[in-house]
């Protein structure tokens, strides 16, 4: 080997040295900040701990009470009955709409679920047919009917109607033909309900369901592989809901696809004019997350390490959200009647949705190191 | 002249063809792995069953995405790539194989990956290049090649890591330590090395190292004396990268193949050693070495000359190749960027003016979503396709998008002009005057 080829090789051989004292110099040069990275498992058994699992857990127990009151509704229709059944019922989708920012793990696992506790909008014909045709109605038979004859939007279906009045909905319960019925089938679809949300409470259990899963990602014998998927899992979640939110929600009822025409069959919850406190409790989920807490305070969420990282990003984020939520209470309720005498107000809060989803996707997600885990395959 | 003379005897020299072989036999049992993990991980159905739309690479356009046929067509891989481990009928698997999996990555640019690319081509050079017949159970072929055999895998192995680390010399990789310090602190758990990854100057360490270590591997394995510790830095890299990131193959298949750089016979060493036997050499006759032709010289020429230049031509376009991702594609632009974004469509009719918002999920996959969001050739075929969809309804619409990208940490910005109706302008090659100026640009340049 000539001299030159072995001088060559030698520079080669110990150009690492230099370059990575080059390196820590341009480190100082650059102002980067010494420590990136942050406490993911703290992160992810906060979240697990203190929101996920109590939401799902909570939602499990309401549904539980829902069922009491459809019972109860079932045994002596009156509108003492039917008033409990409705604030059992807002209860429990108060903690569904919250439980939507964090949508993942066992409440997408169709064996679970069958897909039958928030399928909306509801088939009203097929129900109002289940109620005045033949067969026996109880939770077998509700066990054999379409995701979208079951769940939340079913109990609204039969509980609600915003249009028709309280008066109404009481006088079907009480009706001599179809009343017992309807009763009949309020109780099973609560009852079919009530058993969905254990068993998706159930899968989130934190010794060895997947909220083990969660909190201990990383883990030998866990869904996720790293800490990071975990974290990566939670940050898509929140662009899932936003997303859910903007597109569905808002834009869908606003008719900002067809050109601005309102279309108030597309509107969440129009029967008992929840949609509303539904939007609200998406974004307290979402809060929820951020915090760490489902309370007003503070806990082990994303908040701790945004803030760190980039103080920027968590006040534009922290802006945002309470924008957001802002808008949704300058919108005179109800929706549907906001749609047609207030849009601007609801435009104002797709607007809000929509910056909040860009934050989440641009920045937030960056911020946390995260990857949008929409894709399916391998990277380079 | 002479030395050009010399060089043209030198490659058409005879040498040893085990390598090649071992390779061959690792690379189809590599892709017969990774074609049974995209089944069971249901990447078939997410990426050709269920979309409605795909983004064919520009010029594939006329390709028929496969749809449900693509569970066909990946099992027919799987037996072509066993057919390539096992040597039957080596060339004619290799190019069936290279030409079907072309098909399939170039149906929606959604799946595009650099060590797709590279699995095109080497299972191409496979099929057209003599690789002899060890190790084979049924292929024509002799014990040795000829030595450009050789050299033109090492060739194309050594531009990928070469060009790679062309693709770093960049500020956001070594001034910004970009994207590495993103990626590393999402790795802070990894046994014993978790906690450095946390830091920014570690990252910007590696950033450098990554960029030396891609220049100089495939010249330092060349050299007899540094190729050992070369193929452990190969191991090494790997490993860790494998460890770290989602990178599928690709780390396999870079170990793979640089074992090619070894001596030739290597494989039969090993099994001498392993049988406890000496290594036999093979038998060389001078009658063997045929002169390397004018036409197998013009295409090797070409062939190379492609290579080297395709990584370079997105310094034929204006504005950062991450930014406007011109001449990114096919160039070994590998790990080099973390970007995201967000986009959304306006479809002005222009007949009457109504103004609708169109989303790109309502009409794609997730993953599709993600992918097109940030890729200049993929939201303009999106805007055509809206355009397509609303022409087909009998209505003429304008067509502009509000797209918001963030490339390698830095704030959201708008990545094409909101004014532009993308509905006139044309998919072609030329430089996408629609483009904003990315971040690390003035708004002047």
């Amino acid at each position: 080997m000539s001299p030159s080829v072995r001088r060559l090789l030698a520079l080669l051989a110990l150009a690492p040295v230099p370059l990575a004292g080059g390196s820590l110099l341009l480190t100082g040069a650059c102002d980067i900040k010494p420590e990136e990275g942050y406490d993911r498992q703290a992160v992810l058994r906060g979240l697990t701990r203190d929101v996920i699992v109590p939401t799902y857990a909570g939602l499990a127990d309401n549904t539980v009470t829902l069922q009491d009151a459809c019972s109860a509704l079932r045994a002596a229709p009156s509108a003492e009955t039917l008033a409990r059944a409705r604030r059992a019922y807002e209860s429990a989708r108060a903690r569904l709409k919250t439980s939507e920012a964090f949508a993942f793990g066992p409440i997408e696992d169709l064996a679970l679920t069958a897909g039958a506790i928030d399928s909306w909008p509801a088939d009203r014909d097929k129900l109002e047919a289940v109620v005045t045709g033949p067969g026996a109605v109880d939770p077998a038979r509700v066990g054999t009917l379409g995701a979208n004859q079951r769940g939340f939007p079913a109990l609204e279906h039969l509980l609600y109607d915003s249009v028709a009045g309280d008066a109404a909905v009481l006088a079907r319960f009480t009706d001599a033909a179809t009343g017992a019925r309807r009763a009949a089938l309020t109780e099973s679809v609560a009852i079919d309900l009530a058993g969905k949300c254990r068993a998706v409470a159930s899968a989130w259990d934190l010794q060895a369901g997947y909220g083990r899963d969660l909190a201990e990602a990383g883990l030998a014998g866990t869904t996720f592989r790293t800490q990071s998927e975990g974290i990566d899992k939670v940050a898509t979640g929140l662009v899932y809901v936003t997303e859910l939110m903007v597109m569905r929600k808002l834009a869908g009822p606003l008719g900002v696809e067809v050109g601005g025409a309102p279309q108030p069959a597309l509107e969440e919850a129009a029967r008992s004019d929840l949609s509303l406190a539904d939007l609200r409790d998406n974004l307290l989920g979402i809060r929820a997350i951020y915090e760490g807490s489902l309370g007003a305070g503070s806990g082990s969420g994303l908040a701790g390490p945004v803030r760190t990282l980039n103080p920027g990003v968590a006040a534009r984020f922290e802006q945002a959200l309470a924008s957001a939520l802002a808008a949704v209470d300058a919108v005179p309720p109800p929706f549907r009647v906001a749609l047609v005498q207030n849009r601007a107000s609801l435009e104002a809060l797709y607007q809000s949705v929509r910056t909040l989803k860009q934050l989440i996707v641009t920045e937030l997600a960056g911020t946390l190191g995260a990857s949008l885990g929409f894709g399916y395959s391998d990277t380079d | 002249m002479r030395a050009l003379v010399a060089l043209r005897g030198r490659l058409a020299e005879p040498v040893d063809a085990a390598s090649l072989a071992a390779f061959r036999v690792l690379l189809g049992t590599l892709l017969v792995a990774f074609l049974v993990r995209l089944w069971r991980k249901g990447v078939i159905e997410q990426a050709f069953v269920i979309p409605k739309l795909f983004f064919p690479l520009w010029g594939f356009g006329w390709l028929p995405p496969p749809g449900a046929y693509a569970y066909v067509l990946y099992a027919v891989l799987g037996v072509l790539a066993l057919a390539l481990a096992l040597g039957l009928w080596t060339r004619a698997a290799a190019g069936l194989f290279c030409l079907l999996f072309t098909y399939a990555h170039s149906v929606d640019a959604t799946n595009y990956l650099n060590h797709y690319y590279l699995v095109t081509l080497l299972t191409g050079l496979f099929a057209v290049v003599p690789t002899g017949g060890v190790g084979a159970l049924c292929t024509r072929g002799g014990a040795h090649v000829p030595r450009w055999v050789l050299w033109l895998f090492r060739f194309q192995l050594g531009v990928v890591y070469f060009f790679g680390g062309i693709a770093k010399l960049k500020h956001d990789w070594l001034v910004l330590g970009q994207p590495l310090r993103t990626w590393l602190a999402a790795n802070t758990d990894v046994f014993l090395l978790g906690p450095l990854f946390a830091r920014a100057d570690v990252a910007l360490l590696m950033s450098w190292l990554g960029a030396i270590y891609d220049l100089t591997i495939p010249f330092l394995l060349c050299v007899r004396r540094t190729r050992p510790y070369a193929f452990v830095a190969v191991v090494a890299f790997h490993a860790l990268t494998a460890r770290l990131f989602m990178i599928g193959l690709f780390p396999y298949l870079m170990v793979a193949g640089s074992l090619l750089f070894l001596s030739p016979s290597w494989p039969r060493r090993l099994v001498a050693h392993l049988s406890g036997g000496a290594a036999r050499d093979v038998a060389f006759r001078a009658a063997a070495t045929e002169p390397l032709g004018a036409r197998t010289i013009a295409l090797l020429g070409a062939y190379v000359l492609v290579q080297l230049l395709a990584p370079l031509r997105h310094h034929l376009y204006p504005g950062h190749v991450l930014w406007t991702e011109q001449g990114y594609r096919f160039a070994w632009h590998v790990m080099l960027m973390e970007k995201t974004g967000t986009a959304e469509y306006t479809l002005v009719d222009r007949a009457t003016g109504l103004r609708r918002v169109a989303f790109p999920r309502t009409l794609l996959t997730r993953a599709q979503t993600k992918a097109m969001a940030t890729q200049p050739d993929m939201i303009l075929q999106l805007a055509h396709a809206l355009a397509r969809r609303e022409r087909a309804a009998g209505r003429d619409v304008a067509v502009y998008a509000d797209v918001f990208v963030v490339l390698n940490g830095r704030p959201p910005r708008r990545l094409v002009d909101p004014a532009v109706d993308l509905a006139r302008e044309p998919e072609s090659l030329a430089p996408k005057r629609w483009l904003l100026p990315g971040p690390d640009e003035s708004p002047s340049e």
